[in-house]
């Protein structure tokens, strides 16, 4: 969807256009975004975590564009795979607007287009981590519907906690089971942590 | 082929995972490559561990190593804490076979002096000797006995000593001898005549730091005659911990001592990250309840294998403690548990059934185990073996399932939020158990014996599989799991669970009220599962009147619009999948299975939609406000008898403290609910619902963490 969105009025003054992200753009928008995501991490990401979800799952990502510059002013960064557990698994690895335009619910406009595309696809379920303090992070998908699953003690690098949040899109979610002989394609329980959280703003 | 690719397409390997890209570094990235340099800097720092130290930097020194120490126990890694240090690099970057063989200089001119090549050189040894028994201490606890799933917890402890020994071939003695030198030194610097003014207080402050790792290396140490370190032990290097406190500001800090470049020498790919900054008060406050975590965890050989829920009780009263102790005083608590090999589980499951189920029962007469296997098929088996037979595969099978006995142990020794995520997986054990196993040779043993209860095997599992899942909804409330708006519905799934026990309780008395009646030999230990029994189910009865006594505020709050429901306009939202999510863990189970969704909805919108009721709220409120404030007081007598009961009764033998402290703050619960309910009534009364306050208090705000009880205002 929404390639070819209409610029959405934020507020007063800023213009904003929300785009899907093209892989033949990388050269245009991929050091943007590694620059606004890594701006709150505590430890950087390499370039091959932002390729690895931006070259398999590009159309997941959306960004939020100045509607004159086209300036980048925030992100959401996800995937959508099988899980171990046997369901078809949208995850958002990575959020983030710049600070001056946080406030604005530009985060939730984001995190909407990219749950509509992953429940077009016929996503399941949507799965996050976020920091138990990030109070304006869990506001945000609690807003959305997502429910906590589970408390990860020392999650993320830093030694935070995390809430796992999960959004059902279909019925019958919780009862799937993983097809006979599947082995998930991560490592461990879940990806390593992506820290979405600090990337998020209070 | 790479002729055939425009410039800057992206290879991408099928195998290359998002595991393997967050591990992946960038060339030239100065927080990724760890041989990047900007322009001016050098690869290591110059620092001179040789040069003399001022008394005052010596304890400058120790006491930030102390805060690297207990960084590194806060579970960061060496790499960032203790191996940041020049002095520890220095000690441990040769190997060695004795203590003569550990210098900060080889050779005999040692240049700094004493200060630094006797006392802070010991220092540095015996912390390292420390952190060895630490590591010792926690690898123990994850190897032993049971280890089936991966229970393991690297989020809370870093293991990795990047090739480096710490210590480990080098004795105990041979270190306090050198502890002891060190003091000695001091000893003499401060005889001196005339002693400088003030030095007087630092030789001091340095001799306490001194005795003090003396100490805390008797406390940790563990050997064979003594497999673990006694409590007072622990005492005595609490006794060290004011003394250093209070001396922390005589010391002077050397920063330049610590570096995080020493991290490029290590046997590590990943780039060096920055040093962990943990002030010296947070250190020490670590520090200190390190010590009074250890000193509860080494009680655990006290309580032994011998009374399984008074077992229990104490490692869910250790789990308990806030603030959470740290891995170390854990791994002092589940090595020795964990050094208990399957034998010893399936003794230990077998007690927990004779205590819960069949007291001095002829099923698990211990004359049973001594038959042997009949010779032939056709022979008429012993039908005592036939017994021992079908608890021992019953036991057998239990302990060694994914999720099964050990692991339930592993639970509770594991941190607060793994310890629900890990009842998740003994729920399903216990269910698969219960469907698969139990029945069968339950059969085998009703048909042995008719004294006894009939499915005692089904029983045990269905009751302890009902207990679990309470404890996973109750813990679901104290990790603030559950939001605002699922508060009534929760507490309504409590009440049932807590229903299903009470129902199974109420099942098993009777059989052992006939046994007392009609005694075969004695009924001492009948008596005594009776009153355990008898406490449970009072427990039991009095949960589920709060539950319900809270699920009905919270409902009537809901009707008031005073519960914030913030997803209910979301395109996404969807009560019927969120239902599902919510009993995710218990969708498996059969016997209790949860309730259909309409079931749910129906009982937490019993007066219509929120928005729009059936009924005038305010006409049904002094009914609805009075059938609370009865069920409150329902609660609270229930509560209260169990107090009455007492610890005994409960089993709980061995941490009363703890448990009168959890009844009496349940009571306190109790009262708190039913000020609430008469605030509620209050302020609607006087049409003041408008203005009414309801506050959700967050965990520990709560007097107990399993009841959120709403404060209105």
């Amino acid at each position: 969807m929404s390639k070819d969105q209409k610029p959405l009025p934020v507020d007063g003054k800023a213009k904003l256009r929300y785009v899907q992200y093209e892989l033949e753009k990388e050269h245009i928008f991929l050091d943007p975004i590694r620059q606004l995501i890594s701006k709150d991490l505590s430890e950087p990401y390499s370039i091959y975590v932002y390729r690895y979800f931006l070259n398999q799952w590009g159309d997941l990502c959306y960004m939020a564009l100045d509607g004159d510059t086209d300036e980048l002013r925030g992100v959401v960064v996800c995937k959508l795979e099988e899980h171990r557990s046997g369901t078809f698994r949208g995850y958002i690895a990575m959020l983030a607007v710049v600070e001056e335009f946080r406030g604005k619910g530009i985060a939730t406009e984001l995190v909407k287009m990219a749950i509509e595309t992953m429940k077009a696809r016929d996503a399941d379920e949507i799965v996050l981590e976020t920091e138990v303090s990030n109070t304006a992070s869990l506001r945000l998908y609690e807003r959305l519907g997502f429910l906590r699953s589970k408390r990860l003690h020392r999650y993320y690098l830093n030694g935070n906690t995390a809430f796992r949040l999960i959004l059902y899109l279909k019925e019958g979610t919780g009862s799937k089971k993983p097809r006979e002989g599947y082995v998930g394609p991560e490592y461990g329980d879940q990806a390593p942590p992506v820290e979405p959280g600090p990337a998020f703003p209070p | 082929m790479s002729q055939e690719l425009p410039i800057g397409t992206l290879v991408k390997d099928e195998q290359f995972t998002l595991f393997e890209s967050v591990g992946a570094l960038e060339i030239m990235d100065p927080k990724m490559d760890s041989g990047f340099l900007a322009p001016g800097e050098t690869l290591e720092d110059e620092y001179d561990i040789t040069r003399p130290l001022l008394p005052e930097e010596i304890i400058g020194i120790m006491d930030q190593l102390l805060c690297c120490e207990m960084s590194w126990h806060e579970g960061y890694p060496l790499a960032q804490t203790l191996f940041t240090s020049h002095y520890i690099d220095k000690l441990l970057s040769t190997e060695s076979k004795n203590i003569d063989d550990i210098q900060f200089e080889q050779g005999h001119e040692q240049h700094g002096g004493d200060l630094v090549h006797v006392v802070l050189r010991a220092y540095c040894i015996g912390l390292i000797k420390c952190c060895d028994y630490a590591l010792d201490e926690i690898n123990r606890s994850l190897e032993g006995g049971g280890t089936r799933v991966n229970f393991y917890e690297e989020e809370d402890f870093s293991g990795h000593t990047y090739g480096r020994e710490l210590f480990t071939g080098i004795s105990k003695d041979s270190i306090i001898a050198a502890l002891y030198e060190a003091e000695e030194v001091i000893e003499n610097e401060a005889a001196k005549d005339p002693p400088p003014d003030g030095i007087a207080p630092v030789y001091a402050a340095i001799k306490t730091r001194i005795e003090f790792r003396i100490e805390l290396l008797l406390a940790m140490f563990t050997d064979e005659q003594h497999s673990y370190p006694l409590d007072e032990s622990w005492m005595n290097v609490s006794a060290y911990l004011p003394d250093q406190y209070n001396t922390h500001h005589l010391g002077k800090a050397v920063p330049e001592s610590f570096s995080p470049k020493i991290q490029r020498r290590l046997a590590s790919t990943v780039p060096p990250k920055p040093m962990v900054e943990l002030s010296y008060e947070d250190a020490f406050k670590k520090l200190q309840q390190m010590c009074l975590d250890c000193r509860e965890a080494v009680r655990i050989v006290d309580f032994g294998l011998e009374h399984v829920q008074r077992l229990k009780a104490f490692l869910w009263s250790f789990n308990s403690r806030k603030p959470e102790p740290l891995s170390y005083p854990r791994a002092c608590l589940s090595a020795p548990l964990f050094g208990c090999d399957d034998v010893g589980f399936e003794q230990l499951l077998r007690r927990d059934l004779e205590e819960v189920l069949l007291p001095n029962d002829p099923i698990l007469d211990p004359v049973n185990w001594t038959f042997e296997a009949p010779q032939s098929q056709v022979a008429n088996p012993e039908p005592r073996y036939e017994m021992a037979n079908a608890v021992n595969r019953f036991t057998q099978s239990s302990i060694h399932m994914a999720g099964g006995y050990i692991d339930l142990y592993r639970s509770l020794c594991s941190n607060r939020c793994r310890l629900r995520r890990n009842l998740c997986h003994v729920v399903l054990a216990l269910e698969e158990h219960q469907t698969r196993e139990t029945e069968p040779l339950d059969e085998i043993i009703n048909h042995l014996s008719n004294t006894s209860p009939s499915f005692p095997l089904s029983t045990w599992t269905y009751l302890a599989k009902l207990q679990t899942m309470t404890w996973i909804v109750q813990l679901g409330f104290e990790l603030d799991i559950y939001l605002p708006d699922e508060l009534a519905g929760m507490y309504w799934y409590l009440s049932l669970l807590a229903q299903s026990q009470a129902s199974v309780l109420k099942l098993i008395l009777p059989t052992l009220h006939q046994r007392v009646i009609r005694p075969q030999g004695s009924t001492t230990q009948v008596h005594t599962t009776i009153s355990y029994l008898e406490s449970r189910l009072a427990e039991m009865n009095a949960t589920k009147s709060l539950a319900d006594a809270l699920f009905s505020l919270y409902t009537y709050l809901r009707y008031l619009n005073k519960i914030p429901d913030p997803a209910s306009n979301s395109p996404f939202y969807n009560a019927q999948q969120r239902y599902e999510l919510r009993m995710k863990p218990f969708l498996d189970v059969t016997g209790a299975t949860v309730p259909p969704f309409a079931e749910y909805s129906e009982s937490i919108t019993l007066f219509g939609p929120y928005s729009s009721p059936t009924v005038n709220i305010r006409s049904i409120t002094p009914e609805y406000l009075s059938n609370i404030d009865t069920l409150v007081k329902e609660a609270k007598a229930g509560f209260a008898s169990v107090k009455k009961m007492g610890v005994k009764a409960a089993m709980c033998e061995g941490v009363e403290g703890w448990w009168m402290k959890n009844v009496n703050s349940v009571l306190a619960s109790c009262v708190a609910a039913g000020i609430a309910v008469s605030a509620v009534r209050g302020r609607v009364e006087r049409s003041e619902e408008e203005v009414m306050g309801v506050e959700v208090l967050e965990p520990g705000k709560r007097y107990h963490d399993w009841w959120v009880v709403p404060k209105i205002s």
